[in-house]
């Protein structure tokens, strides 16, 4: 168990939890965005953020499951400290996405979609379904950074600017 | 022909403190606001959007004025606005360029909204990875609520909105009204069945009014300037100005708004044509979920009802265009990948019909399919289209007609596939 979440919501997450809680008529509709916070925050969604977020919102460990499953943001597996989006659709596709995404595939050593992280817990790599950017296709988010017009040339130096 | 365009939304975009509330307050920015609270009634308001026609900018085209009249009479239960920035559309990216650039624009059009339809909270539901988009509009509602513009007793008329922004977390299908709702509620983003429609029964199951952030912005130049301005731009079956979303093998992709009725062909042009000088092999006018168009189809006026005559959609205006060195059959292959991986699962003929054609074209793609895997295809895909009540949305729908009309306009291309036992654009 994550040491640093003995009692729920985290501490230093607390008053955030709160306000976006009162945002809604009904508790639940905070899951999402708190999910999103936590995800952010620990890199993955554990067995013991789900069961608190059920006490906390008012609902079941097993709902929680459900939405955690259901979206592609959220992970159990921990994620890299940079986990990387590369689109794989249509207008990446056809401005070279297949390139970007085997040259990101071979510099970090992971598979694309395997949730798995390199070793030293610092990158994975995702595909991602269109990120409405396809104006700068092809394109890659990580750490809420965009990257565009990108060539698998251009991967080193990313990937460099994201390890500093 | 040469087409300039007409920015009511995107005007000013470019300037460095475009996305700033005294950059927008300098433009006449919330003026529309201040007139409808002080000078407009709420039906006012409705009358006047309607007189616009003001149509759907998510894809549809219904218009929102008729929308907002669905909301029931002699309610007693809260009333909600959620803007929908799900904005997932393969090739659309126009909502993110007003949130991030003119987020006041929107946040002033929903609160018009709210206004007009009796809700005093509105939410605008962001995909999760337009984080961006998010900050961007977050400060605005700070911004706007550090000058009374938005929160308790707005400029001192006693009307009191609250708008959030709420983040998704990746799902295409939440940009479908009722899954935007099952997950605003903090549900798997699963469509509902309509009847009830959100305007009757939506979010926390009270009335509701669901709208695109394009659609939304529109309503402060309507209130503005009038409904006889707005449809003084477009056409009679499209007024006002739609953004352009143009990406794919051009050479200058972006967002271009220009008014409705605007050739397509002018469109491609005007994004620098075809990129490196190779020739137009085919164009999706309205997003992936769009029936294909051939070069010869392409001299055809931009609205919902001249796109629909030509057998294609308007949809969300994400305008792809592909070249002559593009495998028609990949390309479908890829359009397919993403409708299966996003099908939410509830419905049969969706999530299994998604899933085969995906196998079917990938052994085409892969030289091992049969000609009779062509008809099977597209037999596939027209058993899936859920127009018949066969499903609960449209997903299905929008996977089906891309499938069959690259089918029925690149057969040949199909067939070499078979025949060859190999896909003739990769070399033997
Ligand atoms: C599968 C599917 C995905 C959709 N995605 C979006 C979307 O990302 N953004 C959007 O505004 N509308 C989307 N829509 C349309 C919405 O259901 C709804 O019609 C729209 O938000 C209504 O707003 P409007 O009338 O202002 O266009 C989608 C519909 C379907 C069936
Ligand atoms: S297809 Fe990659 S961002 Fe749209």
């Amino acid at each position: 168990m994550g040491a640093e979440i003995q009692t729920f919501p985290p501490e230093h997450l607390k008053e955030r939890f709160d306000r976006i809680v009162a945002r809604y008529p009904k508790r639940l509709a905070a899951l999402i965005p708190l999910l999103m916070m936590l995800q952010r925050e620990y890199q993955h969604i554990t067995p013991e953020h789900m069961e608190g977020l059920a006490t906390y919102l008012g609902t079941t460990p097993a709902h929680v499951l459900g939405v955690v499953t259901f979206y592609t943001m959220f992970s159990h597996r921990k994620r890299g400290k940079h986990h990387l989006y590369v689109c794989k659709t249509l207008s990446c596709h056809l401005r070279g996405a297949p390139g970007v995404i085997r040259a990101f595939e071979e510099k970090l050593g992971v598979k694309a979609g395997s949730g798995e992280a390199t070793p030293d817990g610092e990158f994975s790599v995702d595909t991602a379904e269109c990120l409405g950017l396809c104006e700068q296709a092809p394109c890659v988010l990580v750490d809420g950074q965009r990257f565009g017009n990108i060539t698998p040339e251009m991967v080193d130096q990313i990937v460099k600017e994201l390890s500093r | 022909m040469s087409i300039r365009e007409t920015r009511i939304l995107l005007s000013d975009i470019e300037h460095p403190e475009s996305p700033t509330l005294d950059f927008y307050l300098s433009g006449g920015g919330y003026k529309a606001l201040e007139k409808a609270l002080k000078e407009m009634t709420p039906k006012q308001v409705v009358d006047e959007v309607t007189k616009a026609k003001v149509r759907g900018r998510g894809g549809a085209g219904f218009e929102a004025g008729r929308k907002w009249q669905f909301l029931p009479k002699n309610n007693t239960k809260p009333v909600y606005l959620t803007c929908n920035a799900d904005e997932s559309e393969p090739g659309t990216f126009k909502d993110r360029h007003i949130m991030e650039r003119r987020p006041h624009l929107l946040i002033e059009g929903c609160l018009i909204t709210c206004y007009a339809i009796g809700a005093k909270t509105g939410y605008i539901y962001v995909r999760g990875e337009f984080p961006q988009a998010q900050a961007s509009l977050s400060s605005a509602v700070e911004e706007a609520r550090a000058k009374n513009l938005l929160g308790p007793d707005i400029l001192g008329t006693g009307v009191s909105i609250d708008i959030w922004v709420h983040t998704g977390a990746g799902a295409y299908i939440c940009g479908e009204e009722t899954g935007m709702l099952s997950s605003i509620e903090g549900g798997r983003g699963h469509p509902k069945l309509k009847p009830p429609f959100p305007a009757v029964e939506g979010l926390f199951r009270c009335p509701t009014v669901v709208n695109n952030v394009e659609t939304l912005s529109n309503v402060p130049f309507v209130i503005r300037e009038g409904a006889d301005a707005f449809l003084k731009l477009g056409t009679a079956d499209t007024p006002g100005t739609r953004i352009f979303c143009v990406s794919g093998h051009v050479e200058k992709p972006g967002v271009f708004e220009y008014e409705c009725g605007v050739n397509l062909k002018d469109v491609i042009a005007a994004a620098g044509g075809v990129w490196k000088g190779r020739k137009l092999k085919a164009v999706i006018p309205g997003g992936a979920s769009a029936h294909v168009l051939l070069p010869h189809e392409i001299d055809v006026a931009c609205d919902f009802g001249s796109l629909a005559k030509a057998g294609t959609i308007m949809g969300s205006c994400g305008v792809v265009v592909i070249d002559d060195t593009t495998c028609m059959v990949e390309t479908l292959q890829n359009v397919l990948e993403f409708f299966a991986h996003e099908s939410c699962g509830q419905c049969t003929p969706c999530r299994e019909g998604t899933g085969w054609a995906r196998k079917i074209v990938t052994r085409i793609e892969a030289g091992k399919g049969t000609m009779a895997d062509i008809d099977r295809l597209y037999e596939v895909a027209d058993n899936f289209e859920g127009m018949g009540g066969k499903t609960i949305c449209a997903l299905s729908d929008a996977a089906a007609w891309p499938t069959k009309s690259y089918v029925k306009k690149f057969r040949q291309e199909f067939e070499e596939h078979v025949r060859l036992g190999r896909c003739p654009m990769k070399g033997a």
